[in-house]
């Protein structure tokens, strides 16, 4: 508790006083009376001795410097100040910088958090609340004495996007606000230029880092057993940097190759591997360096497999050349079971299908027909709609868009194409089996587009790939500007404003001077009545 | 209602202003044909009817009073003078200066009611009588002359006039100006002056054949309110003095009035002006009563 003053200047009205004092001292000028001969008076009365010096104030300019004090006092804002524990919000920038390893020590956030222990064990507060600037809705809040020696397992996983500055509504001004950052991020940067924050734990020195932003496959054409790995590695680092970049296929190392990295530098590399068997694809560099996660890039094996396909009923050769050709399609015979079945039935009943595996039945229900109408596709089939299908068109079935079923393609109101509502089975009433559309070279893309939609993968690319933003491997700390920073406190104040009681007793006063003033008159104006009305003639 | 007092005159009951001008007939008579100072009149040049002499004409004599025959005589222009008729115009100067006010309007009352009975008798035994209503300087005159129509006019003059609610002064001097001389000349005035108006006064004794005053007072001008400090404001010059002693200073004002008056009747005594101290609420007719036959 302590006494101070918001406006400290008006106590200088104080030296004003001794004027209040010297004023006192001018005589009070008299109720004027007129006479008829004024030197009749001039004995005993004084000549223009009122507005004239005494030797003493008027006794009531205690009074009046009384409220004069007060309300400079007022005016001046005293208050008490009450200080009480604050509650305080740290905002952790947990991006992926955040995580690295400075000098290969402690990672930055662990670093912040422990310098973050060690000044919030100088401050009085309440609770903290950490809140995260890569995942807007995470926090956690800790009591002031039991905070965690190391921060929570869940803050040491980086955030999947780039930290966004909080809104200017999460930013209780009652509450302290502090941020552990390496300003890395120039969102964050911009944004302490203005936010009210307190306090800014900056962490990071290390600017030193390489990482592998990009890892491709794709299978060749005329043997998809074989693929092509292309590998990207880049340095974000201020120097040149030597590490050594390992491939594996499944447990097989296909490849091992030490890089020289210049700064700023992104070194591709390409390898020819076999892949026919199962396995994950994983490059990695060693040895370790400042951020480890952005060391490691893998493509799962379930992503690199080829997809089985069987094809059964009469569909003709043109179908099943073209599932066969691509190279993300493996034909697998009719007793296995394949990730997909291409089926072409005359019987509609038996093109029904299972929800269990995905499915394409091509029905051939009815004789070859040409395809009359305005084709239309559905809004949902993006990447078919970009096909250029030829004028001519044969139909061989009869589909229907009953029970849920999508019309994906039609012509005027007839479906062509139909997709089932678990989005993995297709009827198709076109003839795929017509040469003069499997001449033309729409005629694979509509197939695959066709594949594509019911396995639910773009298998069209021909390309699988693991990539990292470049962003994630860039490092280096920026430093955080301070000048707008609050002054930190150490508690919050609750400030007792004390004017109103002081305005309050200057008020008693002059109500008391008032009354005193009027009393005055009140008998002085009476006596002049009954003067008056004695000598009245 | 003070204002209105102020405004509009009294109206004196003509019996007893009558009564009071038979009784002083014998007086008034027997003054006369004295001079200031109880000489016997001289015959002296005047305005009068009766031929006195010839003289030589001076720049500024009336044409009317040049002598044709006289001057075909003697081949000079020659003027006729004829004796004034001293005893016969009187003139009552009235004093309106802001002091007469004071009191509520009670001096001037007084001075006017006075005014209005001299007039009455004084036109009542055969004499011209004129007005001159002053202050610091003439606010009105109204020249000499007789019969009831005079008095009508001398009352009208004196309710047309008011003492001024402030400023100005007292200067019987002023009056000079319009009098004839050798003329007798009432004052009534209320003499507050430091010199108890004696300068002006003295400048009017030396032109006039006599000069009557009559000091209208008022113990109102004496008194102050009890109450605390006071501005004294002189209603004439403006002046002020701060009083915090409004007893000690009515006192001390009562001695200064005391010694105004002796001031004001050793002059009178040593001139042998008659002079006449009324109190504001005396009676009009003790006043003029008792200003006649004191003597």
């Amino acid at each position: 508790m302590a006494l101070s003053f918001a406006s400290p200047a008006w106590l200088a009205a104080l030296l004003l006083l001794p004027l209040l004092r010297w004023l006192h001292r001018f005589r009070e000028h008299g109720r004027p009376f007129p006479v008829a001969a004024l030197f009749l008076w001039s004995a005993a009365a004084r000549d223009d001795t009122a507005g004239q010096l005494a030797e003493r104030p008027d006794p009531v300019w205690w009074l009046r410097a009384a409220l004069a004090a007060l309300l400079a006092v007022a005016l001046a804002g005293p208050r008490w100040q009450a200080t009480q524990p604050a509650a305080l919000t740290l905002w952790i920038d947990d991006s992926v910088s955040m995580h690295a390893r400075d000098d290969l020590g402690a990672a930055r956030l662990e670093r912040g958090w422990q310098a973050a222990l060690a000044q919030l064990a100088a401050l009085d507060a309440t609770a903290v609340t950490l809140r995260s600037l890569g995942r807007p809705g995470k926090a956690e809040v800790f009591p002031a004495n039991a905070l965690p020696p190391a921060l929570p397992q869940g803050w040491l996983v980086p955030a999947p996007a780039e930290p966004e500055p909080p809104l200017p509504l999460q930013m209780d001004r009652t509450r302290e606000h502090w941020l552990l950052s390496d300003g890395n991020s120039a969102a964050i940067a911009d944004w302490v230029q203005q936010a009210p924050l307190s306090r800014v734990l900056a962490v990071g020195t290390s600017a030193s880092n390489a990482g592998i932003s990009n890892l491709s496959l794709r299978r060749f054409a005329d043997d998809s057993s074989l693929a092509e790995v292309l590998i990207t590695v880049r340095n974000a680092g201020a120097a040149t940097d030597e590490r050594v970049i390992d491939l594996f296929y499944g447990p097989r190392r296909v490849l091992s190759q030490t890089l020289s990295l210049a700064p700023g530098q992104d070194l591709s590399l390409h390898r020819r591997i076999a892949a026919d068997e199962p396995g994950a694809l994983r490059a990695r560099l060693a040895p370790a360096d400042a951020l480890v996660a952005d060391d490691e890039l893998v493509l799962a094996a379930a992503d690199i497999d080829r997809r089985t396909v069987s094809v059964s009923g009469d569909c003709g050769p043109y179908l099943p050349a073209a599932l066969a050709a691509h190279p993300w399609l493996l034909l697998s015979p009719v007793d296995a079971p394949p990730d997909l079945r291409v089926h072409c039935s005359p019987a509609a009943d038996a093109a029904t299908g299972t929800e269990e595996e995905a499915a394409i039945f091509v029905v051939q229900d009815i004789p070859a027909s040409p395809v009359s109408g305005t084709r239309r596709w559905a809004r949902s089939a993006e990447e078919l709609r970009e096909l250029a299908l030829p004028g001519t068109l044969q139909r061989r079935g009869a589909v229907s868009e009953g029970d849920g079923w999508q019309g994906l393609l039609s012509a005027g109101d007839i479906p062509l194409i139909a997709l089932a509502p678990d989005n993995r089975r297709l009827h198709v009433a076109l003839d795929l089996a017509d040469p003069r559309l499997a001449g033309q070279p729409v005629y694979p893309l509509l197939i695959l587009g066709l594949v594509d939609t019911v396995l639910g993968r773009d298998l069209r690319g021909g390309a699988l790939a693991a990539e990292r933003p470049l962003q994630q491997i860039d490092i280096a700390p920026r430093p955080l500007p301070e000048a707008n920073l609050r002054e930190p406190r150490a508690t919050v104040r609750n400030y007792r404003d004390l004017s109103p009681v002081l305005i309050g007793c200057a008020l008693l006063l002059l109500c008391v001077d008032l009354w005193r003033v009027v009393r005055r008159y009140r008998r002085q104006a009476r006596a002049v009545t009954h003067w008056a009305a004695r000598h009245a003639r | 209602m003070v204002e209105a007092q102020l405004n509009s005159p009294e109206v004196l009951p003509q019996a007893e202003l009558a009564r009071l001008a038979r009784v002083l007939a014998r007086f008034l008579v027997g003054n006369q044909a004295r001079t200031s100072g109880g000489q016997s009149a001289a015959r002296i040049a005047g305005q009068g009817l009766e031929f006195l002499d010839i003289r030589e004409y001076q720049p500024g004599d009336d044409f009317r009073r040049i002598n044709w025959q006289a001057t075909a005589r003697s081949r000079r222009v020659l003027v006729s003078r004829f004796s004034g008729e001293l005893s016969s115009d009187w003139q009552l100067c009235i004093d309106a200066s802001a002091s007469m006010g004071s009191a509520s309007g009670s001096k001037w009352r007084q001075a006017r009611r006075l005014a209005q009975a001299l007039s009455y008798i004084l036109l009542s035994l055969g004499h011209r009588v004129g007005l001159v209503v002053f202050s610091d300087r003439l606010e009105a005159v109204c020249p000499p002359g007789r019969g009831a129509a005079q008095y009508t006019l001398v009352t009208a003059t004196l309710g047309r006039h008011r003492p001024a609610a402030r400023g100005g002064g007292s200067d019987a001097g002023s009056c000079a100006e319009v009098l004839f001389r050798q003329q007798p000349l009432f004052v009534v005035s209320d003499f507050l002056a430091e010199d108890g108006m004696t300068q002006g006064l003295a400048g009017l004794q030396r032109r006039q054949q006599q000069l009557h005053l009559i000091r209208v007072a008022t113990p109102a001008d004496l008194r102050l309110p009890p109450a605390g400090n006071l501005l004294l404001r002189d209603i004439e010059s403006g002046r002020e003095l701060s009083c915090s002693d409004p007893v000690a200073a009515q006192a001390e004002a009562a001695r200064r009035a005391e010694g105004l008056q002796e001031q004001l009747s050793n002059w009178c005594r040593h001139r042998r002006v008659p002079l006449t101290c009324c109190d504001a609420s005396e009676h009009w007719q003790d006043v003029v009563l008792r200003h006649f036959t004191s003597r």
